[in-house]
């Protein structure tokens, strides 16, 4: 049985193959597919070298523009924000701390504490601009303002309010020189 | 095959192609039954030759170049076997598959459709033997196996086609 299905075998495998035959265009296609294969390291090589190196330029500039771009790195200059209100130091509201640096005799004898504990607020002008000078008549440009302040220079002609004043140091000043003078 | 193997030391890979060509088509359409696909699988088998042809070529480049496309050949197989299971096609490329006639470049009959019936690497064993006049040992180390599988492989495609004969004689009468 064995032998005669071996027989059968070889004898199938023999009749298949007289239908199949390498033609001289599939023996070309092997050999030049194999010439090719020999030479395909450097091709490869050489194929990938443009993507490769438009991918490393396309991260080192998107690194760098992420560096130049972040938030917060170092040695990168914010822009400047609009302030609020300065600190005056206290708080508005609440008892001041004592601070560590000043010894509690010198403090006890330069300020003594209020009564009622809470600080005065003294209202201050505003930090948004310097304040411009006050054009006053009787002033001569040519004056230096050292020599004569412009707050005494007219005590009979009251000076007009600037809009950058917030009005209540200015006013008691006038007022000061309105007695005085 | 009865024609004496190409042994590489004195021939280039030209010659060598032009030697061993015929045989190994003939070996790789037993092996898978298409013939588009076993010129595919020469193709890639002879690339990979070519690119150790310096080292190979003082030895057998043609058992080389056998052992390779035979390893293609199983592989190919099993991944058509998967792709059987869950068929990626339409409904028309089903039909069409299932009621494939036999392929160009194999012997029809009823033995090919035992042979193509076999699980891959028995048809592997198969073809090496009783086309290729393979012993156990060339086809233990063609396959990567030990000659202990390769009997078991052989006697159970051999079972197959027994049964397959004896079936044949049973209808015939």
């Amino acid at each position: 049985m064995d032998d005669e299905l071996e027989t059968l075998l070889r004898d199938h495998y023999r009749r298949g193959a007289d239908e199949i035959q390498a033609g001289p265009d599939l023996v070309h296609r092997l050999q030049t597919a194999g010439r090719e294969a020999t030479v395909a390291p450097v091709s490869r090589f050489r194929a990938w070298t443009f993507p490769v190196f438009a991918g490393v330029l396309t991260a080192a500039v998107l690194v760098a523009v992420a560096l130049l771009l972040w938030p917060g790195m170092p040695g990168r200059h914010e822009a400047p924000r609009p302030m609020g209100p300065p600190a005056t130091g206290t708080p508005a509201t609440g008892t001041p701390a004592p601070s560590p640096s000043v010894p509690a005799d010198e403090a006890r004898s330069s300020a003594p504490p209020s009564p009622s504990g809470t600080p005065s607020v003294t209202p201050s002008p505003t930090w948004s601009s310097p304040q411009p000078p006050i054009p006053s008549p009787t002033a001569k440009p040519s004056a230096p303002s050292a020599s004569r302040p412009p707050a005494s220079s007219g005590p009979s002609t009251p000076r007009p309010p600037t809009p950058s004043d917030t009005g209540l140091p200015r006013a008691r000043k006038t007022a000061a020189g309105a007695a005085s003078g | 095959m009865s024609a004496q193997e190409v042994r590489g030391a004195e021939i280039t890979f030209d010659e060598f192609v032009t030697a061993t060509a015929g045989r190994l088509l003939r070996t790789a359409v037993f092996l898978v039954y298409d013939r588009h696909l076993a010129e595919d699988l020469l193709q890639t088998a002879y690339e990979r030759v070519a690119r150790r042809w310096k080292r190979i070529a003082a030895g057998n480049p043609e058992a080389y170049a056998r052992r390779v496309l035979v390893n293609l050949a199983i592989d190919e197989n099993k991944r058509r076997a998967r792709r059987r299971d869950f068929p990626a096609g339409s409904v028309a490329d089903v039909e069409r598959l299932a009621g494939a006639p036999p392929v160009a470049g194999a012997a029809g009959g009823d033995l090919d459709e035992v042979l193509r019936g076999l699980p891959p690497k028995q048809r592997a064993v198969v073809v090496l033997r009783y086309w290729c006049d393979l012993g156990e040992h060339e086809i233990a180390e063609t396959l990567g196996i030990s000659r202990g599988t390769v009997k078991s492989h052989t006697a159970r495609a051999m079972t197959a086609l027994r049964e397959h004969l004896r079936e044949g004689r049973a209808d015939g009468r």
